[in-house]
């Protein structure tokens, strides 16, 4: 079990913190997805989780060992094509395999390995710098791979992929946590994580708003109703009736969402919508997506 | 109109945020007109001379020689007392640079400026010359010498026959004593391996070499830059390799690279030039000592530039800082303007030039015949140099957070 507990972290001169005491636990074998705009903090507590920032506040663990050891057991798939574009593929993960100590026949196994589960068999002699978007991410997939982690850590892995590669990918992460790797996934594409993930946390502004079993979060807000009111054209008199009948509706909300509507109060809301003539863009009652999910908490688009 | 306008504008705005672009356009220049102006502040002026220095050995003792010494000393050279030196210690200064001339007069030197006709079948008179002093400094003094000397004779000659400067036969008189007053002396550069003087490949081959080496900072903070910007440095700190390793990895190839470098910068002094019409240049006799400077020399450039490449952030500020500080390195260095012809405090900076160091240990090799031992003060500064350098650069690359 990977367990993050009250972590807290600001960069220097930053005037906010980055993570504002994030709790967490990661079960071994798990998709986790890790979700969050640009600016939610996911990439610092990746680099908090791999060490290569230092821990400020709170404590990160593995099955309750808190030593750095472990992070021999973690690695890294960065959203960057994080290898040397000048190297072949094979030369990068020659490379990458003997910079961590490996050597002779476990190397060579490493690679091996790595390379069938990426199916890189025949881009083994491209310059790196000139495969295509799909065969570089599988490339930095691949050298992730060459520690046999059973933590992996996948930034945006599909970031600038045609769909063919994308599938191929996801296909590949799927089968590597049937294999009993744990995988902490993030991601801008919800239906990418969706398929993907038992569990998920959503992060803004350094905190974990919401954190759980995917299906029941998305069951706990199934009852709510979303509506989508033409706000910028409400008049005084139309803005002070909503405001009267449904004091809980943020109307500055600029994203024109008001959430949180129950089933009896939809009615009202619907009725009173028809009486003022105010004008109704869209209702959805039932069935949140996970993207529908974050805008509600958030009130920010994922890919703002 | 308007297109060429927002062109124009846009030119400016981008321009006008170009930091590293204006200084290259502005700083860097300003920097040089003072290093320059400085360094050549007493380069047109006769204060230069007492930059310049000699002794006299006197061997002889008599009238003449003691008026000889007056003159020279009043020739507006720096006149440095040597009379608890023999020519042995003498020509070790000479070697070191510590001083740049001696007039050695020996026994037979009053004989021979009396004697009217008769060419001296040995010079009466050595001239022993600092080997790496520039020639036009050297042709300068010998110039003074050979001027004195043939005044000297030729008040002598007027003096015997009655005659004066300003008649037909004291012009061509004048003329003719001064080929004579060569015959005179012998000039010998006592530190070279033929006591011949050292031609210019030989004295601008190890400052070219010592300048292009320490352009290595470009090459290395570029390739830092991109690991970095890609996320390899990153990636590679979470395989727990330390920045030491990394810095240290790049430390190796970067050595052999100056090793070709240099190889073949000799090889074009040696083949290249002469096909030119050049002289050729010579490679002194300590094979060990030159290859032990180019080592030295590489080790403090690759220190310098690993620092440059940890502190730049971008490959524009590596170009700008790395080529603008070389070059002022150079300029300091005595690379590009002669150390004699600055003033003291100019040559009091040149001392704290890295590419000043190597420099002089290559001229110890190549040019005033040293070996090993001659050298292992300006090795020894460099390498220190080359240690603080990596020492800085790892403590930055941890501090920056460059694995981040």
């Amino acid at each position: 079990m990977l367990s993050i507990a009250a972590v807290s972290y600001q960069y220097k001169h930053a005037n906010e913190s980055a993570l504002i005491h994030v709790d967490l636990d990661i079960a071994p074998g798990e998709v986790f997805g890790l979700l969050g705009p640009n600016g939610a903090g996911k990439t610092t507590l990746i680099s908090l989780i791999c060490g290569t920032l230092p821990l400020q506040q709170g404590a990160i663990s593995i099955d309750g060992v808190e030593e750095a050891g472990w992070r021999s057991k973690l690695s890294i798939v960065p959203q960057e094509y994080a290898f040397y574009p000048m190297l072949t593929v094979q030369e990068n993960l020659n490379f990458f395999t003997h910079v961590q100590g490996l050597k002779g026949n476990s190397a060579k196994a490493s690679i091996a390995n790595a390379i069938a589960v990426t199916g890189l068999e025949l881009s083994l002699k491209k310059v790196a710098g000139h495969c295509s978007g799909g065969i570089r991410r599988r490339l930095n997939l691949a050298i992730g791979l060459l520690n046999d982690p059973d933590y992996l850590l996948l930034d945006e892995p599909t970031v600038g992929v045609d769909p063919q590669s994308r599938a191929f990918i996801l296909e590949t992460i799927k089968q590597l946590a049937e294999g009993g790797k744990t995988i902490i996934y993030t991601s801008h594409y919800m239906e990418e994580v969706e398929l993907l993930c038992k569990n998920v946390a959503i992060m803004d502004r350094g905190c974990i708003l919401l954190a759980g079993q995917l299906e029941s979060l998305l069951e706990q807000h199934q009852t709510m109703a979303t509506v989508r009111l033409a706000l910028d054209q409400l008049t005084v008199i139309q803005r002070t009736a909503l405001e009267e009948g449904f004091p809980s509706i943020d109307l500055n909300n600029n994203l024109q969402i008001l959430d949180g509507v129950s089933e009896s109060s939809l009615t009202q809301l619907l009725q009173l919508c028809v009486e003022q003539q105010i004008k109704v863009e869209q209702v959805r009652y039932g069935y949140q997506n996970l993207e529908e999910l974050f805008l509600s908490l958030t009130k920010r688009s994922l890919r703002e | 109109m308007s297109v060429l306008a927002a062109i124009v504008g846009k030119e400016f705005r981008a321009m006008s945020r170009d930091i590293h672009g204006l200084m290259v356009l502005f700083v860097m220049p300003a920097i040089f007109i003072l290093i320059m102006s400085l360094a050549l502040k007493d380069a047109f002026t006769p204060s230069t001379l007492q930059n310049i220095s000699f002794t006299i050995v006197d061997l002889e003792q008599k009238k003449l020689t003691q008026d000889l010494s007056e003159q020279l000393k009043a020739s507006g050279y720096y006149y440095q007392d040597s009379h608890n030196l023999n020519i042995t210690e003498i020509e070790q200064q000479l070697r070191l640079g510590e001083l740049d001339f001696a007039v050695v007069i020996r026994e037979g030197f009053e004989r021979a400026q009396v004697e009217y006709k008769s060419v001296p079948a040995s010079p009466p008179l050595t001239l022993l010359i600092n080997p790496s002093i520039n020639p036009i400094a050297d042709q300068g003094f010998q110039g003074q010498l050979f001027e004195v000397l043939s005044r000297q004779k030729i008040k002598i000659i007027m003096r015997l026959n009655g005659m004066s400067l300003g008649s037909p036969e004291g012009g061509s008189l004048a003329e003719k004593e001064r080929n004579y007053s060569a015959s005179m002396v012998a000039v010998e550069y006592p530190a070279t391996a033929h006591k011949i003087r050292p031609t210019s490949v030989q004295l601008s081959v190890p400052a070219w070499l010592v300048f292009s080496m320490f352009f290595v900072v470009i090459p290395i903070s570029t390739i830092l830059i991109k690991e970095r910007e890609a996320g390899t440095l990153s990636r590679l700190s979470t395989m727990q390799v330390s920045g030491f390793s990394i810095l240290l990895g790049k430390l190796i190839p970067f050595f052999l690279v100056n090793q070709v470098q240099a190889a073949a910068m000799i090889l074009v002094g040696i083949y290249l030039v002469p096909q030119l019409g050049g002289d050729a240049l010579q490679l002194g006799p300590s094979l060990l000592g030159l290859w032990l400077m180019t080592c030295a020399t590489s080790m403090a450039a690759i220190g310098y530039a690993l620092l440059i490449a940890v502190l730049v952030r971008t490959t524009d500020q590596a170009t700008t800082i790395g080529g603008v500080s070389n070059i002022i390195l150079g300029a300091l260095g005595g690379i590009m303007v002669p150390k004699f012809t600055m003033p003291d405090f100019m040559q009091q900076i040149t001392e704290f030039s890295p590419m000043a160091w190597a420099l002089e240990g290559y001229l110890d090799v190549l040019v005033r015949a040293g070996g090993v031992s001659d050298i292992l003060n300006e090795m020894a500064t460099l390498l220190l140099f080359a240690a603080v350098m990596l020492v800085l650069a790892v403590i930055a690359y941890r501090m920056k957070g460059f694995n981040r």
